[in-house]
């Protein structure tokens, strides 16, 4: 309680401004007692009948009354006054008896109303001392009543602040509640906007792509129909020249039959090439990458093309590909990549040449380079040739760098290059290495 | 076998295996065959000598079926009944919207040598020898 909203020091003069209400039946006895008060610097007020006294009986400093003012009988007049005090009041009542017959008869009484009363009886004749002192007691006590009421509404006071700051902050956390609420309320309308927002931008980005797709399936139809419809017509003509060869034999048939079904089997070949360069688009986007070793798959594959690329004068050479590790690979879908490059940098290269497939890891990927000697690239086109059905080359399908291009992106890599007219063009393969990122 | 004169033919067709294979059907029944990759190169042949038939494919490379028999149509007009074209591009609108127009037979890829040849047998029946 050392809040300094609660005085310390208790206000006395309240006590002292309070006078002490008299009641006597005679006016002599009144004017005695308060001649003895007056003379003690104790304010008096001489009340009319106890109906003034009772009334006035919340703003005393104590009560003086006489039994014959309020004979035994009549003596529960008092209590409502007494009992519709305050907490903190207690208001002393000093009761003058006039005989020791009438304190007898008064006792049981004024028994009763002890207890919702501080009640004292003294019995006349009185000497100023007796009265003085019982009444500096009854105002001792009035003034502790008084000091009491300060605390008391000191912390009435105390406890309504703190009410009111609790309500403040109640009121506050209700505030700030609904405001929340509001914000959820809020976020969750404008997230299911987003979320519809996205779902509508993604079904038309859907749409948008069956559309592409459908028109470059178109497009990729009518190249697979050109495209296998050339090497079929060389079969069937050259099956017809078996057939009339074996028929009626020309002079050198042995070279003709040999040569005719050398041929058939090149075209064969070249179907199937085209055939798995259709279906490796095809699956693109379905493979599954698993961890392998890309110097591996890099090596079986320059293996098997060494003989091929070696009749067209070209020197395959491998550097470092030992060192290119662990990629997340499909290996029958990424050997199209390596095929299709390998083709490419042959026909590049009329002359013969070298080709180079170089590794190195950097960091968290690894890169393949695929060089070549041969005729180069013009900076115009270099944009253009990962675009699908974009080919250069009499009979091209237009298919090979886009493949290289998408099979690329299946793998999580890229595909980049560079190229000098007359020099030669360097295809750089680059790949996450596996596991980058990620737990081993 | 063919019951005429031996003639001279013409085969446009950038497809080597193609070429080769048409070439050695016609000579076994005593044609006289001449090739050539592309439009450009048949031109450049056109200038030696006339054939008494052109099999010309569409799409090659420098100069294609079209543009070669509009050049013809120009140069060379008495030869454009000589020319059956051979296309393995049948679906495209411009390829069907040329031979509509053309007039000219066609056939398509793959086609057999009975088919070539009856195609060749009715352009010989119409006028068996060329004039430049």
């Amino acid at each position: 309680m050392d809040s300094p909203d609660v005085p310390r020091t208790p206000q006395r003069d309240a006590a002292v401004e309070e006078p002490v209400l008299i009641l006597t039946p005679t006016g002599r006895d009144a004017a005695v007692a308060m001649g003895w008060l007056h003379a003690a610097g104790i304010r008096t007020h001489r009340c009319r009948d106890v109906a003034e006294l009772c009334a006035r009986m919340d703003t005393a400093a104590a009560a003086l009354l006489a039994d014959e003012a309020l004979p035994a009988q009549a003596l529960d007049v008092l209590r409502p006054a007494l009992q519709r005090q305050p907490v903190w009041s207690d208001v002393p009542v000093l009761l003058l008896t006039s005989s020791p017959g009438a304190t007898e008869a008064m006792w049981p009484r004024v028994q009763a109303l002890g207890a919702v009363g501080n009640i004292t009886v003294l019995e006349r004749p009185l000497t100023p001392v007796t009265l003085l002192s019982t009444l500096q007691v009854a105002l001792r006590s009035r003034r502790r009543q008084h000091e009491l009421r300060e605390l008391y509404a000191a912390q009435q006071r105390h406890i309504a602040v703190q009410a009111a700051t609790l309500a403040q902050l109640h009121a506050r956390d209700q505030a700030l509640q609904d405001l929340t609420a509001t914000l959820e309320q809020q976020v969750t309308a404008r997230t299911a906007a987003l979320r519809h927002e996205m779902a509508e931008r993604q079904r038309l980005e859907r749409e948008a792509q069956r559309v592409q797709h459908f028109a470059l399936l178109g497009q990729l139809a009518a190249g697979v129909s050109h495209e296998i419809r050339n090497p079929l017509g060389a079969i069937v003509l050259h099956v017809d020249l078996l057939e009339e060869e074996l028929r009626q034999p020309s002079p050198d048939s042995a070279a003709e039959l040999a040569q005719a079904v050398a041929e058939i089997k090149t075209q064969l070949a070249r179907l199937d090439d085209l055939i798995q360069d259709y279906l490796s688009l095809v699956r693109v986007g379905a493979v599954e990458l698993v961890p392998g070793d890309l110097g591996t798959v890099v090596t079986q594959c320059a293996q098997e093309m060494t003989a091929a690329l070696a009749a067209h004068g070209i020197t395959l050479q491998l550097d470092a590909v030992d060192q290119l590790g662990l990629v997340a690979l499909h290996a029958t879908t990424f050997r199209r990549v390596l095929v299709n490059l390998l083709d490419n940098a042959r026909d590049a290269m009329p002359q013969g040449g070298t080709v180079t497939l170089r590794g190195r890891r950097q960091g968290t990927t690894v890169q393949l380079d695929v060089q070549d000697t041969g005729l180069g690239i013009p900076p115009e086109r270099s944009r253009q040739i990962f675009e699908p059905l974009h080919t250069t080359k009499p009979g091209g399908t237009g298919m090979g760098l886009y493949i290289v291009h998408e099979v690329m992106a299946a793998h999580g890599g890229q595909v980049t290059v560079q190229s000098t007219v007359g020099a030669g063009t360097t295809f750089t393969l680059t790949l996450p290495v596996a596991g980058a990122g990620e737990t081993p | 076998m063919a019951p005429h004169l031996p003639g001279t033919i013409l085969v446009i067709d950038d497809e080597p295996s193609v070429v080769r294979a048409l070439a050695a059907l016609l000579r076994r029944e005593g044609y006289r065959v001449a090739t050539a990759p592309n439009g450009r190169h048949a031109l450049a042949q056109l200038q030696e000598q006339p054939y008494d038939v052109i099999l010309c494919d569409l799409r090659m490379p420098e100069l294609d079926g079209p543009a070669f028999y509009a050049i013809l149509t120009r140069q060379y007009p008495a030869l454009c009944q000589r020319v059956i074209f051979l296309t393995g591009d049948t679906s495209g609108e411009a390829s069907r919207t040329f031979l509509t127009q053309s007039g000219r037979p066609w056939l398509r890829k793959p086609s057999p040598i009975t088919t070539i040849r009856r195609a060749m047998q009715d352009v010989l029946q119409a006028s068996p020898h060329a004039e430049a």
